[in-house]
């Protein structure tokens, strides 16, 4: 499994907040509100700007003890939401 | 909403606070007060007629100021050229807002007014509301317009939220039933009032910091009533009791009722909170304001009740009775 490379942030309207076992997104211009299992919650507070999402699935994997190669992929796919919502921009590509 | 937009609908160019001439003075010298949570609501520059309708309207809420004002509004005459005219057939009716860090700008049918936020609560907000001068019937519903807005903001300045719901107290302990328009929250409320319990509000109540306790225990929060009422009269007095269970309406085929997770509670919470929710320069307040008073519930007290239209009323009312005895 290659690892993803690429490295996103949070949309500049975008605030979240772990409440219990789940996570709130707050999309301020789409006046949206969205709510997000724990995984994607710790997820979102990984995504800084700096770190890539192999690095983000490597973190998560080391936290829950579960197959890396799995939470890659997992990881991968949230991500590919996240961006196609809004939610979070493109940092860098995969490859430069 | 950008500055460029700002009120389009409903002004005619310039806001009149920048028209510098365009202001006629204010509508009289005579002042009153709405007391309301999160405290006093002043309004100087009235009319005889306008305190009259606020009476009316606001009941016995309504009185002298007295004391230091958390709103202080002032009200200016505006030409009528100021507004445009409104085909209002089919049309659901929301405010403009223009927001800034110290600042909410809004317009609406007949108004404009301008609020200033304060850096400490203590020190109050302060507003500027200006009317259609030829439309002087239209003014207790403008000036309740800024009302709704500036307790908003007045709520988050201390701590609280206003919310769109139904508010119901029984038995000492209350419940909001929260809900956008169409939610069902007066349907809710009206079975509520059948079976003599208090109706706080059928359209928004004010969800406050409950009281700290000793060794920095925090009780839970307060639902207090508020008189910005859809279908039902606001309740006498000013009734209000400490929250034991927050259910979010859903349309279903039966009632029905699943707990509520605590990230969908505080998702349902932004979504029902007016005004402040749409503000850029508020989110974070708002985020922790909520996620505090939910923290204060007791446990389990979130749930989404699917209602039918009989409202689910005996499905909330057994929550609530359960909350008693426990």
């Amino acid at each position: 499994v290659s690892r993803d490379r690429r490295v996103l942030r949070l949309a500049g309207d975008v605030r979240h907040r772990v409440v219990g076992d789940e996570g709130v997104v707050l999309r301020q211009v789409a006046r949206e509100v969205l709510v997000v299992n724990e995984t994607g919650a710790r997820v979102l507070s990984l995504i800084d700007g700096s770190r890539t999402l192999g690095g983000i699935a490597d973190a998560l994997a080391g936290e829950r003890d579960a197959a890396p190669a799995v939470v890659a992929r997992d990881v991968t796919t949230f991500a590919d939401e996240l961006l196609a919502a809004g939610v979070a921009e493109l940092v860098r590509p995969a490859a430069e | 909403m950008t500055a460029a937009t700002f009120g389009e609908r409903f002004l005619s160019g310039e806001p009149p606070r920048e028209r510098g001439g365009m202001e006629i003075g204010s509508p009289g010298e005579l002042a009153g007060a709405v007391a309301l949570p999160g405290g006093s609501h002043h309004l100087h520059g009235l009319s005889a007629a306008q305190v009259e309708a606020l009476a009316r309207r606001f009941g016995e809420r309504w009185g002298s100021p007295l004391g230091a004002a958390a709103v202080e509004v002032r009200v200016h005459r505006a030409p009528p050229e100021v507004f445009r005219t409104v085909d209002t057939r089919g049309w659901e009716y929301a405010l403009d807002f223009d927001f800034t860090a110290d600042r909410v700008h809004l317009a609406g049918l007949g108004l404009y007014a301008d609020l200033h936020l304060p850096p400490a609560p203590q020190q109050g907000l302060r507003a500027g509301l200006w009317v259609d001068s030829s439309a002087p019937a239209a003014f207790p519903g403008a000036a309740e317009n800024l009302l709704r807005v500036a307790t908003a903001y007045r709520l988050l300045a201390v701590g609280g939220v206003l919310v769109h719901a139904a508010g119901v107290a029984c038995d000492g302990l209350a419940l909001a039933a929260v809900g956008r328009s169409g939610a069902g929250k007066s349907t809710f409320a009206r079975a509520a009032a059948e079976d003599g319990a208090t109706v706080l509000s059928d359209d928004l109540v004010a969800l406050l910091p409950g009281p700290k306790g000793e060794h920095g225990a925090t009780a839970p929060p307060r639902l207090a009533a508020l008189p910005f009422t859809g279908d039902l009269p606001a309740a006498p007095g000013a009734p209000e009791a400490p929250c034991a269970v927050v259910l979010r309406l859903e349309q279903a085929p039966a009632d029905t009722l699943r707990p509520l997770g605590p990230g969908e509670a505080l998702a349902t919470l932004i979504a029902c909170a007016p005004s402040v929710n749409a503000d850029p320069h508020r989110r974070e307040t708002l985020l922790a304001t909520l996620s505090a008073l939910l923290a204060a519930l007791p446990a389990g007290a979130c749930r989404a009740l699917g209602c039918t239209a009989a409202g689910g009323w005996p499905l909330a009312a057994s929550l609530l009775r359960e909350a008693e005895r426990s």
